[in-house]
């Protein structure tokens, strides 16, 4: 079974390695969609910390992924699909029911987030270290 | 005959330079042991505190394609965990080279048949400007 996923995978901490891993146990071909530079800028108006390339650089790095490539649209998630010929959709559950919408193309599965593991925390964490 | 390698590091807030660093040792050698930093170690000798906590740190290490085996670092005693692991190379970063401490190291490890390779740090980014960058958000 071939799985897609989607995401920013920015200041890469162990939940993106978890959820990556559990997703891969799905089927035999994980295909991992990085977003682009561009596309974290139009909706969250900033750049990521770290840059697409690299981001996309340790993730084809990882154990669990097969394949990569740059996600440029939110839009295209049914043509990214299609394109590469996915079997399942697995995102986690902060997107629950946001993408039921395809389930005619593929099965869409929502896997939990590691709790206590997070972008958000991490910059916390610095902040509070520096004196 | 396989050729083992060994590298050590803090490998706090994950970046693409550690990433070269892992890459680059699997090059030139068939299995790459990563010795991970403990938290304590890593205070002792830099007196900071990794941001990422040791178990998640090694997790990483652990995930990453290039890597065969993670071991922890819980000191400094290299001629003791050549003992443990018997590496054939060990992988270090440039800015070490030349200086009295490595030199010695090199000439050391001669003796045992092994090879300190230097390799130069990518550029762009480390742990250091990340938490920079971070603390600024």
């Amino acid at each position: 079974m071939r799985i897609i996923t989607f995401g920013t995978f920015d200041v890469f901490h162990v939940g993106h390695v978890n959820i990556l891993e559990r997703a891969k146990l799905h089927g035999s071909h994980l295909i991992v969609g990085v977003s682009s530079d561009a596309l974290n800028f139009s909706k969250k108006n900033r750049y990521p910390i770290y840059n697409e390339k690299d981001r996309l650089h340790i993730i084809r790095s990882l154990r669990d992924v097969d394949e990569v490539f740059i996600e440029e649209s939110l839009e295209l998630k049914a043509d990214y699909i299609k394109y590469f010929n996915a079997d399942i959709l697995i995102m986690g559950d902060d997107w629950q029911g946001k993408f039921d919408h395809l389930k005619g193309l593929c099965d869409v599965i929502y896997l939990p987030r590691t709790p206590s593991v997070s972008t958000t925390e991490i910059i916390e964490v610095v902040k509070s270290s520096i004196i | 005959m396989k050729k083992i390698g060994y590298t050590t590091g803090v490998f706090d807030l994950f970046h693409v330079g550690h990433l070269n660093v892992l890459k680059r040792a699997k090059l030139e050698c068939d299995y790459l042991i990563v010795g991970v930093t403990s938290d304590e170690l890593s205070m002792s000798a830099k007196n900071k505190k990794p941001i990422i906590p040791f178990n998640e740190r090694m997790d990483i290490v652990e995930h990453i394609k290039f890597v065969d085996e993670v071991v922890p670092q819980m000191n400094y005693d290299k001629e003791e965990a050549w003992n443990n692991l018997k590496f054939d190379k060990m992988f270090v970063g440039d800015d070490w080279k030349g200086s009295d401490k490595w030199n010695q190291i090199e000439k050391d490890f001669a003796e045992f048949g092994v090879e300190i390779v230097y390799f130069p740090y990518t550029t762009h980014t480390s742990s250091s400007f990340l938490r920079e960058v971070l603390s600024k958000i």
